[in-house]
């Protein structure tokens, strides 16, 4: 595990010595990862790609400041989830996401369990589904679900507590069963 | 098996229904865990709906960007960054330090009616005496030029010294006009 971050570390300090290869080298370790970071954030492949550029300059422009105590990754993705955040809230103000009406219309389009779904309809049902969850919610969901991140990754890019993260990662999925199952809007017991 | 309320052992339970649900609980916690989910429907269901739940978001393979499209990130955050650098002085850029020497040699040139400077007087006899063409400057033929300045301006020390008192702007004038200098009968023949 530190071994990465080692040679991470040894990148940034060849980039800032005007090294490109180390550029070429950063950039193609991390921009998949930022990237579908920021897709599963925003949902919109073009607001993503945009996202994800701006997160790399301002990550290699304050390069000079980097103080070598965390991952690049971690930096890296702490900019595109406040980016993210940004964004929504641009949108939310003006009106641009009515994730309640998108998720109510999958639904009533459906009307039929998950598993005779097809994939694209599934992931269609899913994308709706995580963008009810609240942002920073939804980051911590995207990072551990998908990307794969450990507790501590997610807790330092967030600037949160381990504890934290675990019990916003578990609500999350509380969450989403709740809006994944059909039965779920009828009463419990 | 019981349909509890969720009582404090549930709560704690929830606690490690995360750990229970990625497989890391250890040996011990997860008999304990299983224990309490066969004496308590309410957990058993949860944890049986979010395990579901989990199984069901695996499923979603979410697409790579395209090689394509990363292609263009990496391009567009080079471009931006490249930008950052800062930009060269004008002077430092041919064409704007070729139009500042002309507009010097100009001014120096046209500057007034009377030679300010005894490098004028020299570049003015050198231009009347010049007899051929000096196509490198001044180190091409040196021995004319002294030749010249002894006429008018006669010497007591060597070439060099009196060359050192020109300044760079007249040497540089005093240089082209060397090296257009071509007097009839003294040309190079060509063969």
């Amino acid at each position: 595990m530190n071994k990465p971050v080692h040679d991470e570390h040894e990148l940034i300090r060849r980039f800032l010595k005007g090294e490109s290869w180390a550029f070429d080298a950063l950039m193609s370790a991390h921009e998949q990862q930022a990237y579908r970071l920021a897709l599963g954030m925003l949902g919109d492949p073009d607001t993503a790609q945009d996202i994800t550029q701006e997160a790399f300059i301002k990550a290699f422009r304050s390069l000079r400041g980097f103080q070598f105590r965390s991952s690049f990754r971690t930096w890296l993705h702490r900019i595109v989830v406040n980016l993210c955040i940004s964004s929504l809230r641009k949108q939310k103000r003006h009106g641009m996401l009515r994730l309640g009406d998108f998720v109510h219309g999958l639904r009533s389009q459906t009307g039929q369990p998950a598993r005779e779904l097809d994939r694209k309809e599934l992931a269609d049902r899913i994308d709706a589904a995580v963008a009810t969850l609240p942002p920073k919610q939804r980051a911590v969901f995207l990072m551990r679900h998908r990307e794969c991140l450990s507790y501590s990754e997610i807790a330092a890019t967030m600037e949160r507590s381990e504890g934290g993260v675990r019990a916003n990662y578990f609500q999350a999925l509380q969450k989403l069963k709740k809006e994944l199952d059909p039965h779920e809007d009828e009463p419990d017991e | 098996m019981k349909t509890n309320p969720m009582n404090k052992a549930c709560r704690d339970y929830r606690g490690a229904m995360l750990d229970a649900l990625e497989d890391r609980l250890d040996a011990e916690s997860t008999v304990s865990f299983e224990a309490h989910l066969a004496d308590c429907s309410g957990c058993e269901a949860e944890y049986a709906s979010l395990n579901q739940t989990l199984r069901l978001l695996d499923h979603d393979v979410r697409p790579a960007g395209t090689d394509t499209s990363m292609i263009d990130l990496r391009r567009r955050v080079r471009v931006a960054l490249a930008e950052d650098e800062p930009r060269r002085s004008l002077p430092m850029r041919p064409a704007w330090g070729l139009a500042a020497v002309l507009l010097l040699i100009a001014l120096f040139w046209w500057g007034g009616p009377e030679p300010v400077h005894e490098g004028e007087k020299m570049l003015a006899q050198v231009e009347q005496a010049g007899r051929a063409s000096l196509d490198g400057g001044l180190d091409s033929s040196p021995a004319l030029l002294e030749q010249v300045l002894a006429e008018d301006f006669p010497l007591d020390d060597n070439l060099d010294d009196m060359i050192d008192e020109l300044s760079s702007v007249e040497l540089e004038a005093l240089s082209l006009r060397l090296a257009a200098l071509t007097v009839p009968g003294t040309e190079r023949d060509p063969s």
